[in-house]
């Protein structure tokens, strides 16, 4: 990284599994870089100031803000889209239980309320539903009222605890 | 919108990074977990010409226990605090204050020393500091410089942090022995800014508290509330009944001139103070009058 000021910077990192090197300006947001540079248009851009949660993607295995991120400073990480959890079935539960529970219209939340989700699943298998709530509370969703997505969450994680081996309830 | 044009580097070391804090030609502004100063720049309330990244300095990371002090530095992230099973042994309060802090994807990247150092009147941070009576160590190119929480935090968005320094850690003191301790916030939603908070603990039998979220900058209660510690006290002296809490409730307006904001009027926030201290004296067995 560069020691004196510059404007542009020469930056590597992994994107869903695959290494990616770019020269980018350094206002460039992570969101933008993804959308416009990478064609990942799974992520979205909303307030663009941190407050609707539509651009969350994963950074080092952390949930993340890619809007509050310059892509500057995504060198050197592992970063996750949607894209990328999809191609893994990572969240293949999650999106079917989406699905079935009506726990999206517009769509345009939906790939950052998965990846939030499936973090909490990862970190809490058996969350209450508040635990749901106060996870997803950062990220805004204006079709659902949120009840059939917390619902969705719920179901997802009784039938991941009902697997051999699951975590009990 | 998007961010306006600006240069940006990164220091290899506290030095370079002290060096730019000075520059002639720059208006610069320190990068640590940029949750606020992005969003303030995306809104051009912030236009600096340089961005200091110091994401990149170890040495202003970590938390680590020497003796009887805890020392955080200043570019932890909320959520290593929140995971740290030292913190949760040691220092819970801080535990419990930064499951507050916004949203598990902001508590990522934000940092205790962006936090401290912006000076939100809403922040969890500062009221933890000034509770715990934490020093703040800055450093510039003439020396280390200690600073009490209690002379910190000047007003909004204000602090004593002089414009050649940069935060390097927090210096928590850690009690004897464990002490109980009482946080919590009002807010419409989980993660919003507060209308109102409190951190609380019971030390040497009596109660510390301070607010946030009602004022330009935290509220130590201390004036109002009475005092142990001195060896000839009484257990249990400093307990606070119903009428003793009443009179306390009654008295927050001398410390707290609330700001009204279109989403909470000022009396509602100071409402919301009395109602919190009220929760505070009644989790605090040491301190309510039912212990």
């Amino acid at each position: 990284m560069s020691a004196t000021p510059v404007s542009e910077v020469d930056i590597r990192l992994v994107v869903n599994g695959e290494a990616v090197s770019s020269r980018v300006p350094v206002r460039l947001n992570l969101v933008d870089f993804l959308r416009e540079k990478l064609q990942l248009t799974g992520t979205h851009v909303g307030c663009e100031h941190g407050v609707c949660g539509a651009c969350t993607v994963l950074v080092d295995r952390r949930l993340v803000r890619a809007c509050l991120m310059l892509a500057v400073q995504a060198n050197g990480t592992v970063v996750e889209t949607i894209e990328g959890a999809s191609a893994s079935g990572r969240c293949a539960d999650l999106q079917r239980a989406f699905h079935e529970h009506n726990a999206l219209q517009c769509g345009f939340c939906t790939p950052a309320m998965l990846l939030t989700a499936a973090d909490l699943l990862e970190r809490e298998p058996c969350p209450s539903r508040d635990a749901i709530r106060e996870h997803l509370s950062g990220n805004y969703c204006r079709c659902t009222g949120y009840q059939s997505i917390v619902d969705a969450v719920d179901a997802v994680a009784c039938a991941r605890s009902d697997e051999p081996g699951g975590a009990p309830r | 919108m998007k961010l306006p044009p600006f240069s940006y580097c990164v220091p290899g070391s506290l030095n370079e990074a002290l060096g730019h804090l000075h520059s002639p030609v720059h208006t610069v502004r320190v990068l640590a977990g940029g949750q606020s100063l992005l969003p303030a720049m995306n809104m051009r309330l912030s236009t600096p010409d340089l961005l200091l990244d110091i994401n990149h300095l170890p040495e202003l990371r970590g938390i680590s226990v020497q003796g009887d002090r805890m020392m955080i530095g200043a570019m932890t992230r909320h959520c290593e605090i929140a995971e740290s099973t030292m913190v949760a042994e040691r220092l819970p309060m801080l535990r419990a204050a930064a499951r507050h802090i916004a949203h598990p994807a902001i508590r990522s990247r934000g940092t205790l020393g962006g936090s401290v150092v912006l000076a939100d009147p809403a922040a969890e941070w500062p009221a933890c500091c000034i509770d715990i009576d934490a020093t703040l160590i800055a450093e510039s190119d003439l020396g280390e410089r200690h600073i009490a929480a209690a002379d910190f935090f000047q007003g909004m968005y204000d602090t004593a942090l002089r414009s050649d320094e940069l935060l390097k850690a927090v210096v928590f003191p850690l009690p004897m022995k464990e002490e109980p301790y009482f946080f919590d916030e009002i807010a419409r939603r989980v993660g919003d800014f507060a209308m109102a908070g409190i951190a609380a603990r019971a030390t040497a039998g009596s109660l510390r508290a301070v607010l946030f979220g009602v004022a330009d900058r935290p509220v130590d209660l201390s004036a109002l509330l009475p005092s142990g510690g001195s060896a000839s006290d009484e257990p249990g002296q400093n307990r606070i009944d119903e009428t003793a809490l009443n009179h306390v409730i009654s008295r927050l307006p001398e410390v707290i001139q609330p700001m009204e904001s279109p989403h909470c009027s000022a009396s509602l926030r100071l409402h919301y103070a009395g109602v919190l201290l009220r929760r505070a004296v009644q989790a605090l067995p040491v301190c309510g009058a039912q212990a």
